[in-house]
């Protein structure tokens, strides 16, 4: 699979793990390597040395730049919701779609992700920001995927939007998806996740519960501070 | 011995269209611009040069009024890529179709065929009896000299000048360089005016230097070769110049080995670009340098 | 529920951008013609008379848009995805060169055996010059502009090497090979002129392009076209993919040129894939990347450049103002706010 492009900083020594049903909030400033883990995580990347184990299954991916990466904006919203259907024989049959069952599934997943008032073949560029996450969202989730990786999810979206993809979220822990969220919004990432680790300069640094310690412990971390105290 | 003088001499002539071509192309590419008209601006200014001098001009006159016409088809390629935003590949390969379709036209409407004034070889004292290199170093018409020399400008400019600076900004980071002042449409204009400066200039050394004439297929794919010698060159003036030379030298062989081989004429002629793919594939293999915003 | 159906297909087409530059480029010939002393309407008249004015003419027009519908046909997947293969001089001449040695290897053999065979060769052997640069791509991103034009000029070295070698015909010093046998010729679509079936065969592409833009792959290759890494989550091999697409507009190119030498020329020559080598590329762009759009741009130049001809003897304008022309059409086209910058 082809790297999406080479970031500035690379990642060293990761080591991570997420339990099925479990968010784990990624933190970290912008340059800390977020973008490169999301995209090794969700498979798009392939790491030069190292390795991932997980279970089989569909894994979900809501990239933080939607419109380059989530999305082909031109394309229809029904071109746009069956990028993983059309890989499953429900769908297809031979050379063909089958349209009726992509039909139903689709009308589905747009009232399940809460997009409303949505036409099938008009450009997904129609849609508004929060709808238009909402659609990934609702992409992804539909495969049923054992691990979702979001990258900054809420940036940008309405109050409205932004407690549908929580819902969301939620909704997928609850199945037994892991998640893992990275942002660099930390209210978000204390609601949501279980717990906390943090990225900096391409390693995890340390990991926070924030139970026992605060926010300050946390954004300490971030920005390069040590538990010790030593840069 | 006779061989390799001949070979040097005329290599190093060769060399000098794509040399001029390539400094224009050089400049539009590490602005962030691809000129795939380039053929057709060398074409237009090929075609104005020799124009200019068989209506009586005078050669430093046609060498002005090469360079103008380039720098005015260039300008058409600012104007729908930069400025109307249209595709930077399709409105070049417009270009090298309409240029070069306009320069036949007028000379055939026209009846328009004679020979330009044979250029007269500057041979530098000394210098140029110094054996095998002396004569092709030293010993070449104006245009020789004059590529020289725009040689060494554009790489003082890419590497001690601001404005070089400013031009590779652009190229690789465009919203970047605006946020400091710099507006990337007018570097990337000012760029292109250049490289179609430089390309009338290229189309000009042949028609007004190694050819004589003009002909409907003057240019032959130097354009493009030129594109593949800035790739091979890593966006170096170094680099790409070393390209020039070496596609000088190619042309040069296929002029003169069929004299002391039997190796037939036609096969000879896939062997440039036989080399040009080479380049291509050496080139991506190794770590790009290419300015970000570049595109194919 | 038809009538503005057709109404707005009809509008669509009038305002789109393809014919807008026709129509701007027309002016601005126009302008030329009295700047050179040429009377538009007589070269108008010219152009007339030689497209409508007899089955003869109107014949010739098909004979010159076929190659040309065949070539842009096959190009639309490959131009979708940003793929500019400008490689089908090369591809046609591999095309005819192949289909040549085969007929003329085999002067006994029934028609209806030695007409598809040379069409097959053919096909294959433009698919394989367009999969050399289509190869690099998928692999090693080399840039497919160069690389396909350098494989034009590969092609036209061989060609010259072989015309005036090995397969020179006997009979001239011409760089031309011997005459084709006539097993190997086209039957005509109707007596009175030259059009032959190679048009049904190009026609037939596009029900097929048709039917792909419908179909799981023709998704798959929509997605690659405007996001290919969705594509790839999507079950995508983008080299692959690179390699097919580059290697139909090749395929096609070479259809074209088996076309150009067992229905009209009957022998090969050096310059088989002149004019229609670049203008196949034109018809695509003009057809705006749809396969009606090449029928309709497709018959439009082959018109043209049968009345170019023309138009030297009947009005005094040389044919490059031909050329003139699609490269202003092109330019006016190409010289609107656009996505792939």
């Amino acid at each position: 699979m082809p790297s999406i492009y080479k970031s500035e900083s690379d990642l060293h020594a990761i080591d991570f793990s997420v339990r099925a049903g479990e968010v784990v909030g990624v933190a970290g400033v912008v340059g800390s390597g977020q973008t490169m883990l999301a995209e090794v995580l969700a498979g798009v990347v392939i790491p030069q040395s190292g390795s991932t184990s997980r279970d089989p299954g569909p894994i979900a991916y809501v990239p933080e730049n939607r419109h380059r990466d989530a999305l082909a904006l031109p394309l229809s919203i029904h071109d746009n919701l069956i990028v993983h259907m059309q890989k499953r024989p429900a769908f297809a049959k031979g050379p063909w779609l089958r349209r009726e069952a992509i039909g139903k599934q689709i009308a589905e997943t747009l009232s399940s992700s809460r997009v409303y008032g949505a036409v099938q073949d008009a450009p997904a560029s129609s849609l508004s920001g929060g709808n238009q996450q909402k659609l990934v969202l609702g992409r992804e989730l539909e495969q049923n995927p054992i691990l979702l990786v979001a990258h900054n999810p809420f940036r940008g979206l309405d109050v409205r939007a932004i407690q549908d993809v929580r819902d969301a979220v939620n909704g997928a822990c609850r199945a037994g998806c892991g998640v893992v969220m990275i942002s660099s919004d930390l209210d978000e990432l204390v609601q949501l996740a279980h717990r906390i680790v943090v990225l900096f300069a391409g390693r995890i640094v340390g990991e926070v519960d924030l139970q026992k310690e605060g926010l300050e412990a946390l954004g300490r971390l971030m920005g390069g501070v040590a538990h010790d105290g030593a840069l | 011995m006779e061989f390799i003088d001949t070979v040097a001499n005329s290599s190093i002539r060769l060399m000098v269209p794509l040399l001029l071509a390539m400094l224009g192309e050089l400049i539009s590419e590490r602005s962030g611009i691809m000129n795939v008209g380039l053929e057709g601006m060398m074409a237009a200014g090929a075609f104005a040069g020799f124009m200019a001098s068989i209506l009586g001009f005078g050669l430093p006159a046609a060498i002005v009024i090469a360079m103008i016409v380039g720098l005015l088809s260039a300008g058409l390629m600012a104007l729908g890529t930069v400025w109307m935003r249209g595709n930077s590949i399709l409105v070049g390969f417009a270009l090298f179709i309409l240029l070069p379709g306009l320069a036949n036209f007028i000379l055939v409407q026209e009846h328009a065929s004679k020979a330009t004034p044979a250029l007269a070889n500057i041979n530098v004292p000394y210098l140029s009896s110094i054996p095998v290199i002396g004569s092709a170093l030293f010993s070449q018409n104006i245009f020789y000299y004059l590529a020289v020399l725009l040689t060494v400008l554009v790489w003082i400019m890419f590497s001690r000048t601001r404005t070089g600076l400013i031009i590779s900004a652009v190229g690789h980071d465009p919203a970047k360089a605006e946020t400091k002042g710099i507006s990337p449409r007018w570097v990337q204009t000012c760029a292109l005016l250049a490289c179609g400066a430089f390309a009338g200039l290229g189309g000009a050394s042949l028609s007004l230097g190694a050819v004589g004439s003009f002909t409907p297929n003057i240019i032959g794919g130097r354009g493009f070769i030129v594109i593949a010698i800035v790739i091979l060159g890593r966006w170096t003036v170094l680099g790409a110049a070393a390209g020039a030379f070496l596609m000088g030298l190619l042309e040069a062989l296929k002029l003169n080995l069929p004299q002391v081989s039997s190796i037939p004429i036609h096969l000879l002629g896939a062997v440039p670009w036989a080399v040009v793919i080479a380049m291509l594939i050496v080139s991506a293999r190794m770590r790009s340098s290419a300015p970000r915003t570049l595109i194919a | 529920m038809t009538a503005p159906f057709k109404r707005s297909v009809l509008m669509a087409v009038l305002t789109s951008n393809a014919v807008t530059a026709i129509v701007i480029a027309v002016i601005l010939i126009v302008c030329m013609f009295f700047a050179v002393g040429v009377d538009p309407i007589a070269a108008a008249n010219v152009l007339w008379r030689s497209t409508f004015g007899s089955l003869r003419t109107f014949g010739e027009g098909l004979v010159r848009a076929t190659p040309l519908l065949m070539i842009s046909v096959t190009l639309l997947p490959s131009l979708r995805a940003g793929l500019y293969n400008i490689g089908a001089p090369g591809q046609l001449g591999a095309g005819a060169l192949s289909a040549t040695v085969v007929a003329l290897n085999m002067p006994n053999a029934p028609s209806w055996l030695i007409v598809p065979i040379c069409a097959v060769v053919a096909l294959v052997a433009g698919g394989a010059a367009a999969a050399i640069p289509g190869y690099l791509k998928a692999r090693w991103k080399t840039n497919e502009i160069v690389s396909t034009l350098a494989m034009n000029f590969i092609v036209v070295a061989i060609l010259g090497y072989l015309l005036n070698g090995p397969l020179q015909s006997d009979f001239a010093n011409l760089p031309q090979s011997p005459s084709l046998p006539a097993n190997s010729g086209l039957p005509l679509l109707f007596t009175g002129a030259r059009a032959h079936i190679g048009l049904l065969v190009a026609l037939a592409f596009v029900p097929a392009l048709l039917a792909l833009d419908r179909s799981l792959v023709g998704y798959r290759l929509r997605l690659f076209n405007f996001n290919p890494v969705l594509a790839t989550r999507a079950g995508v091999n983008p080299k692959a993919y690179v390699l097919w697409l580059m290697t139909l507009g090749g395929a096609g190119a070479g259809l074209a040129g088996w076309m150009q030498v067992a229905a009209i020329d009957h022998r090969l020559y050096p310059g088989v894939a002149n004019p229609i080598g670049y203008a196949g590329l034109f018809v695509a762009l003009l057809g705006a990347l749809h396969p009606l759009g090449c029928i309709a741009a497709a018959y439009l130049l082959g018109a043209l450049l049968y009345g170019g001809a023309a138009m030297q003897v009947g009005a005094g304008v040389s044919p490059e103002i031909i050329q003139v022309f699609l490269g202003l059409i092109l330019f006016v086209y190409a010289a609107r706010p656009n996505t792939n910058r």
